[in-house]
């Protein structure tokens, strides 16, 4: 086994998927509660996926098993074809440093400015750049999520409205240029303008730096706006996977009724 | 009849539980403790944090601690007319007990409730969970650095509380009570020995560890919103309090049958 978890270019251009999971299985409080029973996805490259679901049916839950932060009771879950190495703690932190994420209220560090907060990564991961090309990075990927780095730079999250605190915490989330970007609903609680601004963002972001992009969320506009495919997670499996238009066609019964309550809330807000 | 019991069973299940995942916690600090990156500037930072934080309140409460004490022991000694003899025995009380349990317990009201609710609400907002996804080992950056600060700065502390305890005793004793200044400290040496004070330093290092493992365990592990936070500082002065004074008994027996070879 090897004891680094590398990214060469002969599995890059071998796996279509950037992440795949295979038959998971997870329950917690030994084995009384069952969150997955049977989970299949597949993450193509490049895309952008929305895995949507009620509140507690388990997406967040995903999104740590993607990360390795949990292992699956059964099943498997591979990152560009190759399995998440949960014993070799150098390894696994390695597979991390191909992800990015963002938190649904950012989880920026209190105590840091917005530069210490998205040189973190780097000075922790690039120990050889110096001060000066951190700034420059930084200052680079506040430009790429619409912050005006003169006017940022030495602000605390505190000062940061939250749209600002989302922009900032994709652009640490970026600024090791990972492959995939995970989102924990990144709109869930924002109001209308702020959201649209997100929805642009995930796209924009997942097309100027090629990445593939992971959303979890129960937002139906903005999984139709932004999304290459949907997958819809409940009773402990995924029971649909496709596109929008597809996502709109289904006819399983827990889909339908998530998008008629969207619906009736649509025209409620309307009248 | 048969619930009370229970209950007792179940509480006394949960302790035991509770003190294994929190030696677990402790054994994987000490791990990461070891291994690199080595993070000194941010045990500095803590180290400044735990000292800046505590250092006038121990002084305050050592100050005062010492004077009540010279005034008691005072009042049983002129008894016996051993008014010579108060000075050494609020410095031995000092040096073995006193300076490593009340700093223990006023550095645990202070620094051991900040650890609870900053790496409480680290974990309640994701920051934690943030650094573990940028790849940074949560418990070298956050725990490791409060442990090892902890560690080194109880045992200075505990001096600073014990030796203005002396101050506070000197004063109370000569300018209040009207012992002899000469006399005051002429038995010292005799009394207070080399092993008391290693007894003291080893207590208050014990302490440190105590107070910033429980603080740090109880924040680390938040579960819930913001009122979890108040929960878990609240739990860690409370458990660590009780483990401090429980705890030193059971120290100062270990103690005495290492360096005095007798109860
Ligand atoms: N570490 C854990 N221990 C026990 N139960 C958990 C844990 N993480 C999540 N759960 C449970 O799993 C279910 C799914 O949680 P989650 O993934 O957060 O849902 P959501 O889809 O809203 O993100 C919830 O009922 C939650 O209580
Ligand atoms: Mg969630």
């Amino acid at each position: 086994m090897s004891n680094e978890f590398s990214l060469d270019a002969t599995t890059e251009s071998t796996a279509e998927h950037a992440i795949v999971l295979r038959d998971v299985h997870k329950s917690f409080g030994h084995g009384r509660y069952q969150v997955f029973k049977g989970v299949n996805l597949d993450v193509k490259r490049g895309e952008i996926t929305f895995v949507l679901g009620p509140s507690g049916v388990g997406k967040s839950v995903m999104l740590k098993h993607i990360l390795g932060l949990l292992k699956p009771d059964a099943g498997d879950v591979l990152i560009f074809g190759k399995p998440i190495p949960y014993d070799n703690a150098s390894a696994l932190n390695e597979m991390r440093k191909h992800f990015g994420m963002l938190f649904q209220y950012a989880a920026l560090f209190d105590d840091m400015t917005v530069f210490q907060n998205v040189a973190f990564p780097l000075v922790e991961h690039r120990r050889s750049m110096t001060h000066a090309e951190m700034r420059l990075k930084v200052s680079e990927k506040l430009l790429a999520v619409g912050l005006d780095p003169e006017q940022s730079l030495d602000k605390f999250p505190s000062e940061l409205s939250g749209g600002m605190k989302k922009r900032v915490g994709l652009a640490r989330a970026i600024v090791l240029e990972p492959q995939i970007l995970l989102y924990d609903e990144p709109t869930t609680g924002l109001d209308p303008v702020t959201r649209a601004m997100v929805d642009d963002l995930i796209v924009d972001t997942n097309k100027n730096f090629g990445l593939t992009s992971v959303v979890i969320s129960h937002d139906i506009p903005s999984a139709l706006y932004s999304a290459d495919h949907i997958a819809f997670l409940f009773g402990g499996q995924i029971v649909f996977y496709g596109t929008t238009a597809g996502f709109r066609e289904c006819q399983h019964p827990m889909v339908q009724n998530f998008l008629q309550s969207e619906e009736r809330h649509r025209k409620e807000m309307h009248v | 009849m048969t619930s009370w019991i229970s209950s007792v069973g179940a509480g006394f299940l949960g302790f035991v539980e509770q003190t294994g995942q929190i030696s677990r916690f402790f054994g994987q600090a000490l791990y990461w403790m070891f291994r690199p990156p080595f993070r000194f500037r941010l045990f500095l930072e803590q180290f400044i944090f735990v000292a800046n934080k505590s250092a006038f309140i121990v002084c305050l409460t050592g100050v005062f601690s010492g004077m009540v004490f010279a005034i008691q022991i005072y009042f049983g000694f002129r008894i016996i007319n051993a008014d010579a003899l108060v000075g050494p025995a609020v410095a031995i009380g000092f040096v073995r007990e006193l300076g490593p349990v009340f700093t223990g317990i006023v550095v645990t009201g202070r620094a051991g409730a900040a650890m609870a609710a900053q790496l409480g609400s680290m974990r309640v907002t994701e920051q934690i969970d943030a650094m573990d996804v940028m790849a940074v080992n949560s418990i070298q950056y956050l725990v490791v650095p409060r442990i090892a600060a902890s560690f080194i700065a109880l045992p200075l502390l505990s001096c600073l509380f014990i030796f203005v305890g002396n101050v506070g005793s000197y004063f109370t004793g000569v300018y209040l009570l009207g012992i002899d200044p000469v006399l005051f400290f002429a038995h010292l040496q005799e009394i207070v020995q080399v092993r008391d004070v290693t007894q003291g330093l080893i207590k208050a290092s014990i302490f440190g560890i105590i107070f910033s493992t429980i603080g740090t365990y109880k924040g680390y592990f938040t579960k819930g919103g913001a009122e979890a936070v108040g929960r878990s500082t609240n739990e860690a002065v409370v458990e660590t309090l009780v483990l401090i004074l429980v705890g030193d008994y059971f120290l100062t027996l270990v103690i005495r049958a290492f360096l005095y070879r007798t109860l």
